[in-house]
């Protein structure tokens, strides 16, 4: 896939994941990886400008059994931010679809 | 290369476009993410090639979060004294390079590099020292006057005081509290920098837990 391309969808993916529950960086990346074909050192700094941008909020949580970790957290903006994107590509991809089924 | 290595030379690059305290924030998320990927049975090197170069990765955090031009430097005189520093430490690690085998060069630069970050905080110490003989003085002259105001009353201390703040004072003092406003500004950076560093190190290298073992078996 085209990196410009997949770059802004990325956003979308990373925000979806995390209005499901909190998760930290590790576990994002993971995630993603198992749907989509990321490297590892695109998906940081998107962590840090949505947090930068106000719609993820940071929270450090030490665990007794594993590593200190940084957990992501949607604000109120981040999930109204998310919900807006979220139907603007469902509509996008839906005219996509049918563009391509009628010229085809 | 190992972590250690990438995670210095990564803090080599951020340290160039972002600031002190934004450059720990950012190494504390690597490391994270090292000792993540090691618990889940990732080597140090395959950890590694998964983020790609330092250099690179410095330029995928610029494009994402494109920093105002690097921020106003005439405040951050710590900031540009540190580079400074950091500069001649890269020259004085690189005359020994040549001179050294590869093992003493290892030693060698580690304590170069401690040599040369005690300094930077000496350096702290004595802008912390200034400021506070700064805030004393401030302190004393104030209490003079409340002093004179008891026993010379209103009169006494109006002239005195009038004479010391226009003709002496006055002048004095203000460039004094613009220079600690400088210093205070800086040092409160410096002084956060090296607390998130500290926060950074204790989580990842000091209290790591045994999970590691668990995962390996």
């Amino acid at each position: 896939m085209q990196t410009q391309f997949k770059k802004g969808v990325l956003d979308i993916c990373v925000m979806a994941l995390i209005a499901k529950k909190d998760m930290y960086g590790y576990e994002i990346v993971s995630e993603l990886l198992s749907y989509i074909d990321v490297t590892e050192s695109t998906v940081y700094p998107i962590l840090r400008r949505l947090t930068k941008e106000g719609f993820f909020t940071t929270y450090i949580q030490e665990s007794s059994e594993g590593p200190a970790r940084k957990y992501y957290q949607l604000t109120q903006e981040g999930i109204a931010h998310y919900q807006a994107v979220a139907t603007e590509w469902q509509a996008f991809t839906v005219a996509v679809q049918k563009l391509l089924q009628e010229v085809q | 290369m190992n972590r250690a290595e990438y995670l210095e030379l990564l803090r080599d690059y951020v340290s160039q476009r972002f600031s002190l305290v934004e450059t720990e924030d950012i190494i504390r998320d690597y490391e994270e993410f090292f000792v993540e990927g090691m618990a889940n049975g990732k080597t140090e090197a395959e950890v590694i090639q998964g983020l790609g170069s330092p250099k690179l990765l410095v330029e995928q955090l610029v494009e994402e979060l494109q920093p105002p031009k690097q921020q106003s430097k005439t405040t951050d005189v710590l900031q540009t004294g540190n580079r400074y520093i950091k500069k001649l430490q890269k020259k004085l690690t690189h005359t020994l390079q040549i001179k050294s085998t590869t093992k003493q060069l290892g030693c060698m630069t580690r304590i170069l590099r401690l040599m040369t970050q005690c300094i930077a905080l000496g350096l702290t110490v004595v802008a912390i020292a200034v400021i506070l003989f700064i805030i004393m003085n401030m302190v004393w002259t104030g209490l003079g006057m409340v002093g004179l105001f008891i026993v010379g009353g209103y009169f006494l201390t109006a002239n005195v005081g009038l004479g010391m703040v226009f003709f002496s004072g006055a002048s004095i003092c203000l460039g004094f509290f613009l220079l600690g406003l400088v210093c205070v500004r800086s040092l409160s950076n410096y002084v956060i920098a090296y607390i998130k560093r500290a926060q950074t190190w204790w989580h990842y290298h000091v209290n790591q837990a045994p999970k590691e073992e668990i995962d390996h078996e």
